[in-house]
C-alpha cells in the first residue's frame, strides 16, 4: 500500500538547515585539515630536531674526534707520503738496476764447470736486462751450457742468441743472455 | 528551494589561506630541509667509514714507521743535491779505481734534471750521468763494479761493457754508464685529511733497492 509522508516544516526552513549543515562541516573539514598540517609540521620539525640534527650532531663530533686522531698520525702520514713520491720518482731507473757483478760471477761459473775449452770474451749489459756474453768455444754443447747456468737457482733464463764458426781459429762464437730471478 | 551560495565565506577563505601558509611555509621547506640533512648523514657516514679505514690502515702500518724513517733518511743522506757531493763522488770512484789498480781512459759526466708531470712541485731529480772507460784485470774490473753496486748513493749502472783489451789477454776494458740520482727537496705541506693512506703503496723494488745502500 502506498504510504504518503507529509513535511510539515516550511520548505525554507529545511533548506536553511541544510546549509548551516554544510557550513558547519565544511568548516569542520576545514579546521580537521589546519589540524593535520599543524601535526604534520611539528613532527616534520621534531625529526629535523631531534632525529636528524642530533645523529648529524654526533657523525660530525665522531669525524672531529676521528681527524684529530688522524693528525696523531701526522709524522706517519706525511714520512710515508713523501717517501712514496720520491720512490715513484726513483722507480723507473731502480729497473736498471740488474745486479751485474752477480751476473757475471754466474756467467762465469761456465769457465769453471763446462767440459771443454771455453773462453769468455765480452760481458755487457743489455737493455731487456739481461747480461749478454760472448763466449768461444771448440766443442759446442748449448745443451751442457744451459744446464750448467740454469742448475743455479737465481738464474730465470738463458737465451742463445747467435752461434758462429770461425773457420780460421776452429772455435764456435756463442752469444748468450742471461736472465737473473726477479727476487735478485 | 535555497540555494546554496558558491561564493566561499570569509571562514573557509581564511581556512584556505592558513592552510596554504602552514603547508608551503612550513612542511615543504621542512620536508626539503630534512632531505637534505638526511643525504648530509649518509655522506658523513661514509666519511666515517673512509677515515675509519684509514685509521685502521695507519695503524696496521705504525710498525713499518722505523723502517720508513730509515729508507727516507737513506734517500736523503744519500741523493744530497751538492756540488761538492758530486766532486767528492767523483774523487771516490778514482780513489777505487786507483786502489783496485785499474786505470781511467776516459770520464765524462753531465747533469739533467728529470721532471715528472704530478711530482715536480714537489721533488727535483736531477740525474748526473757518468761516462768512464777504464782498464784493468778482470776481476779488479769486477769488483769495481761491485763497489758501484753497493755504493751508499742511489747510482744506477745503465750501461755496462767489459771486453778483452786487444793489448794484452789479462787486460780488460770496461765502459760504463753510471747514473747518480739526487733531489732538490721543496717539500709542501698538505693536509693529512685528505691523504687515502691505504692507497699508498710503496714499490716494492725501490724499497729493496734503498734497503741495499745501508
Amino acid at each position: 500500500m502506498e504510504r504518503f509522508h507529509f513535511n510539515l516544516l516550511h520548505k525554507t526552513f529545511i533548506d536553511q538547515e541544510r546549509v548551516k549543515n554544510v557550513k558547519f562541516f565544511s568548516l569542520l573539514q576545514g579546521i580537521l585539515l589546519l589540524l593535520i598540517f599543524a601535526v604534520i609540521a611539528v613532527i616534520l620539525t621534531y625529526l629535523e630536531i631531534f632525529v636528524l640534527n642530533s645523529r648529524l650532531d654526533i657523525v660530525k663530533n665522531e669525524i672531529k674526534n676521528l681527524k684529530n686522531e688522524i693528525n696523531s698520525q701526522k709524522d706517519m702520514i706525511i714520512l710515508k707520503k713523501n717517501l712514496k713520491t720520491k720512490m715513484d720518482v726513483l722507480n723507473p731507473f731502480v729497473d736498471f738496476d740488474i745486479n751485474l757483478t752477480k751476473l757475471i760471477k754466474k756467467a762465469n761459473r761456465l769457465v769453471d764447470n763446462y767440459v771443454g775449452d771455453i773462453q769468455i770474451s765480452s760481458y755487457s749489459r743489455e737493455s731487456d736486462g739481461s747480461l749478454g756474453v760472448i763466449m768461444f768455444v771448440n766443442n759446442i754443447d748449448i745443451n751442457q751450457i744451459k744446464k750448467i747456468l740454469l742448475s743455479d737457482k737465481d738464474v730465470k733464463d738463458v737465451f742463445v742468441r747467435n752461434v758462429t764458426f770461425n773457420d780460421k781459429e776452429n772455435k764456435y762464437s756463442i752469444v748468450l743472455r742471461i736472465f737473473l730471478n726477479d727476487e735478485n | 528551494m535555497m540555494k546554496i551560495s558558491v561564493i566561499p565565506s570569509l571562514q573557509t577563505l581564511l581556512i584556505i589561506f592558513l592552510a596554504s601558509f602552514i603547508f608551503f611555509v612550513f612542511i615543504i621547506p621542512k620536508v626539503i630541509s630534512i632531505f637534505d640533512k638526511y643525504n648530509e648523514l649518509i655522506v658523513l657516514n661514509e666519511s666515517v667509514s673512509y677515515i675509519k679505514r684509514n685509521i685502521g690502515s695507519i695503524k696496521a702500518d705504525s710498525i713499518n714507521f722505523s723502517k720508513y724513517n730509515a729508507i727516507n733518511k737513506a734517500i736523503d743522506i744519500s741523493a744530497k743535491e751538492t756540488q761538492s757531493e758530486l766532486l767528492k763522488f767523483r774523487d771516490n770512484l778514482l780513489s777505487i779505481a786507483s786502489r783496485l789498480d785499474i786505470k781511467f781512459l776516459n770520464e765524462k759526466f753531465n747533469e739533467s734534471s728529470i721532471q715528472t708531470n704530478n711530482m715536480h712541485d714537489i721533488f727535483s731529480l736531477r740525474e748526473t750521468s757518468f761516462q768512464l772507460v777504464l782498464e784493468g784485470g778482470l776481476n779488479n774490473l769486477v769488483n769495481f763494479i761491485d763497489t758501484l753496486e753497493k755504493y751508499d748513493q742511489i747510482i744506477i749502472i745503465r750501461d755496462m761493457e767489459l771486453s778483452q783489451s786487444n793489448v794484452s789477454i789479462s787486460r780488460w776494458n770496461l765502459k760504463l754508464t753510471i747514473s747518480r740520482f739526487s733531489f732538490g727537496l721543496v717539500q709542501k705541506d698538505f693536509s693529512v685529511d685528505d691523504v687515502d693512506y691505504s692507497a699508498i703503496i710503496l714499490p716494492s723494488s725501490v724499497e729493496k733497492f734503498l734497503l741495499k745502500l745501508k
